[in-house]
């Protein structure tokens, strides 16, 4: 019997690869196993860590107290609009929603809309406090240096702030004055336009493309939010209030 | 002592990045800055240190035919596993970056040309401190480039502003092409430096033999043509 | 083994060089008069660029041409070469291209960046002047566009464009602009290029009169002869058509370019953008608006036809300029930047010996060796 190492035997050779798929097969299965919970668990927090950014403080768990409602403007667009609650009440929503009209692909953006605090009753939200909040882009691929600028909330670390203890600001979100603009803004009945195209948003010269991309996707979800307004807080609510 | 120089020779003299110029793909793409490049090069290096182990171990009942298959079975499994680890316990922000390109190390030249190269012909301790040598080199060389690029782009290294006057993003080392000037211009110093030590040592500077398409055994490529 | 009998048979034998005795014919002409006569025909584009924007282009220029020397000089002095080479005024040229593909209110530091890309990356690293590959200027603002897009692309209106003047430059900035800035809200007017309005017009791939229209706010006829002027957005040297074409004459009469690289150039520019304009109007907008607008007229006559960067033959060069052609077209009409001159150029130089290799002479008298079987492949 020749050596395994030389052998021409295609059988020989097929059994051998096969038992080295198998036992690979084995563990990855192990692992796949062992890492699914932490993986849930990551995928879970980053959608938080990004609803803490637009949201007020809460207490529940806003990335799994979510509905997902079909986009006003356009049935092939979905928006997921996610509820934070605190001592049971609903104390602000934030949307997620995607545009195509970036100037390389999709722009993802994530919305949060603020009930007032002092009402009790979330149901009965009169229109006018249906402000935006804060805006966060999440997800896009947009031309760095020009269409990032209207996209980028960027938290600088410098040398300096490593010795001394954070101080407030690093607890707020920072500051882009594109997306700061729309803070306030309650959707009306027209879709939002940049100065250049005859209306009231400020844009970045050189990244038209990406601004109006932006106004676009806060528009839908806002206006959506409008739209389906008592479903979601009906919705919302009774979620967290099932999960308690 | 032979151990050592199977350790520090992938550090300077063989580094995979800066001598052998394998694994060009991660070294361009993901060194944009020195944090993706220390995530990278750490993935890699665990890859590198399982597989050689593996290989090494089996390498004398793996029939020479189907070598090449087995060695890509057994590299994408512990690539798939540093995926799965990674999905679970890196920095979400980190994992974004990396994303797309951890899957690549599963064609990694440095990964199955050590494989091929070492592995398959030496013990598993020599292996494992070879690979652990080579993925410490491509390490090294990653977060060198990576923090290169991103202290010309915006004054900062590791995502910590170190010349906090400086407002204005340069985005040239940042991008593609950025990536390719730079790392071209430390092959030039690299080069440069090993001819200098050279001459002062009074040798005549021989670039490494046997590493280059004309040398190598890999492909046999060589054969047919003597 | 080819390769050797190849240039033995391309070069005369030593003893064939036979020099007759004197007097020879003195050729004149050497690095720093072909780089005199750019610079002469640079004047005009150079005055364009003063008249059109002002003490700035000036200022902008003389900062170009300083940081080039400079860095000429340093590298000169780093390297342990001779400083003489900075006589040749190649620098200068250099530093002049550079400041007409820059745009009026480029601060200082983009113009040292600049010329430091030009000088040390695209020309001094690859061996000084008549080693580079690349076009030092097209490098240089390809870099710069890549590394710093909002300086490259904030571009300041011509000192005739005004609240009250032309009608067409509504289409390149807003009334309201000019009352902010008389009010005091704003401190200065941005203006869009032409070919960054066509950029951001969503494209129409229909055939009705909406796509016939689609461009009319910056391509139709009364804006041409604004646009041949250079009263429009842009660098300061490339606004100008009618500038740059003089130049191009200069340079054709002191018989310093090609005339094929600018004229293939510009022709296929014209043909393409042309039978895509026939189909699909809503697409792009017709070619006589590419050839005046952006950056195209002082590639097509300044930067394309660099002696060291273009192709040897007049056949190379009618290559070189369709290909030009075609890389610009693409990338002005279906790439992610509004303007694609100087990554044509930047891309082309990389095939030039390619190209050159393609279409090489054969020599007068000269027979195919007979290629001795197992000699070479």
């Amino acid at each position: 019997m020749t050596k395994i190492k030389d052998t021409e035997n295609i059988v020989l050779l097929g059994i051998f690869l096969g038992v080295i798929g198998a036992v690979a097969a084995l563990i990855l299965a192990y692992f796949a196993q062992l890492t699914k919970e932490p993986i849930e668990k990551m995928k879970m927090q980053a959608t938080n860590n990004a609803l803490k950014e637009v949201l007020p403080a809460f207490d529940n768990s806003p990335s799994t107290d979510k509905i997902t409602v079909k986009s006003a403007d356009d049935a092939k667009i979905d928006v997921i609009f996610f509820g934070a609650m605190k001592d049971g009440k609903l104390v602000g929503v934030a949307g997620q929603s995607i545009t195509l009209k970036g100037y390389s692909g999709k722009v993802k953006a994530m919305v949060g809309i603020e009930p007032d605090g002092k009402i009790r009753t979330v149901a009965v939200l009169p229109d006018k406090k249906e402000k935006i909040s804060a805006v966060l882009i999440t997800e896009q691929s947009e031309t760095p240096g020009l269409g990032t600028v209207v996209c980028d909330r960027k938290r600088q670390k410098t040398i300096f702030s490593i010795f001394k203890p954070e101080g407030p600001e690093a607890k707020i979100l920072p500051p882009n004055p594109i997306l700061d603009q729309y803070a306030g803004k309650t959707a009306g009945k027209d879709p939002w336009k940049v100065i250049k195209d005859g209306g009231q948003l400020k844009y970045i010269t050189g990244a038209t493309i990406s601004s109006r991309a932006v106004a676009d996707v806060i528009y839908r979800i806002t206006n959506t939010y409008k739209v389906n307004k008592k479903e979601i807080i009906a919705k919302l609510s009774g979620k967290a209030a099932a999960a308690k | 002592m032979s151990l050592v120089k199977d350790f520090t020779k992938g550090l300077w003299k063989e580094n995979p990045v800066l001598v052998l110029l394998l694994g060009m793909c991660p070294t361009l793409a993901v060194t944009s800055n020195a944090k993706n490049g220390l995530g990278m090069g750490l993935a890699t290096t665990f890859v590198l240190l399982g597989s050689n182990i593996v290989i090494s171990f089996i390498r004398n009942i793996v029939p020479k035919k189907i070598r090449i298959p087995v060695y890509i079975v057994v590299i994408a499994c512990f690539v798939t596993v540093v995926q799965m680890l990674m999905d679970a316990y890196a920095p979400p922000a980190l994992n974004a970056a990396l994303g797309i390109f951890i899957p690549l190390i599963v064609v990694n030249c440095i990964v199955l040309g050590r494989a091929e190269a070492f592995a398959s012909k030496n013990n598993p301790i020599r292996s494992a401190f070879d690979g652990l040598g080579m993925g410490t080199g491509f390490t090294l060389a990653l977060v060198l480039l990576g923090g290169t690029r991103e202290f010309l782009a915006s004054g900062s290294l590791f995502e910590i502003k170190v010349i906090t006057p400086w407002s204005v993003d340069f985005l040239l080392p940042t991008q593609a092409p950025g990536a390719f000037i730079i790392l071209g211009c430390f092959l030039a110093a690299m080069n440069w430096l090993n001819q200098r030590n050279a001459i002062k040592r009074g040798e005549v500077y021989i670039p490494p033999q046997g590493l280059d398409c004309r040398h190598c055994s890999l492909c046999d490529l060589n054969n047919n043509e003597e | 083994m080819s390769e050797e009998v190849k240039s033995e048979l391309l070069m005369p034998k030593g003893d064939e060089l036979v020099l007759s005795t004197s007097p020879h014919i003195h050729a004149t002409e050497d690095v720093r008069s072909i780089m005199l006569k750019v610079l002469i025909a640079l004047t005009p584009v150079i005055c364009a660029g003063i008249i059109l924007f002002g003490n700035a282009a000036a200022l902008i220029m003389a900062y170009c041409v300083v940081f080039c020397v400079a860095a000429e000089a340093i590298w000169l002095k780093l390297a342990g070469k001779s400083l003489s080479t900075l006589k040749d005024l190649s620098a200068i040229v250099t530093g002049i291209l550079l400041a007409m593909n820059l745009s009026a209110g480029a601060p200082w530091w983009l113009c040292l960046i600049g010329s430091v890309l030009a000088i040390w990356l695209a020309k001094q690293i690859f061996g000084g002047l008549g080693h580079n590959p690349f076009n030092p200027a097209a490098v240089a603002r390809v870099g710069l566009l890549i590394a710093l897009p909002k300086y490259m692309t904030t571009w300041i209106p011509t000192r005739f464009m005004n609240y009250t003047t032309a009608d067409y430059c509504q289409n390149l900035f807003t009334k309201t602009d000019w009352q902010n800035v008389v009010m005091g809200k704003i401190d200065a007017v941005t203006c869009a290029t032409p070919l960054g309005v066509v950029g951001t017009t969503t494209k129409v791939l229909t055939h009705n009169p909406e796509a016939v229209n689609n461009f009319a706010q910056v391509a139709n006829p009364s804006c041409y002869w604004q646009y041949f002027l250079g009263n429009m957005g842009g660098c300061l040297g490339e606004t100008s058509a009618l500038a740059l074409l003089i130049g191009g004459l200069i340079l054709i009469a002191f018989k310093l370019i090609k005339w094929q690289v600018p004229v293939f150039y510009l022709g296929s520019v014209a043909i393409i953008t042309g039978v895509i304009h026939f189909f699909l109007p809503g697409v792009t907008p017709p070619p006589l608006f590419h050839l005046l607008t952006g950056g195209l007229m002082i590639g097509a006559i300044f930067m394309a036809t660099d002696m060291v960067t273009s192709p040897m033959t007049t056949m190379g060069a009618a290559i070189f300029g369709v290909g030009l052609g075609i890389v610009t077209c693409t990338i002005r009409i279906w790439g992610n930047y509004p303007e694609g001159v100087s990554f044509a150029i930047v891309f082309m130089n990389a095939l030039v010996p390619l190209i050159d290799k393609f279409v090489i002479k054969r020599p007068f008298g000269y027979n195919k060796p007979i290629v001795e079987e197992g000699v070479a492949a």
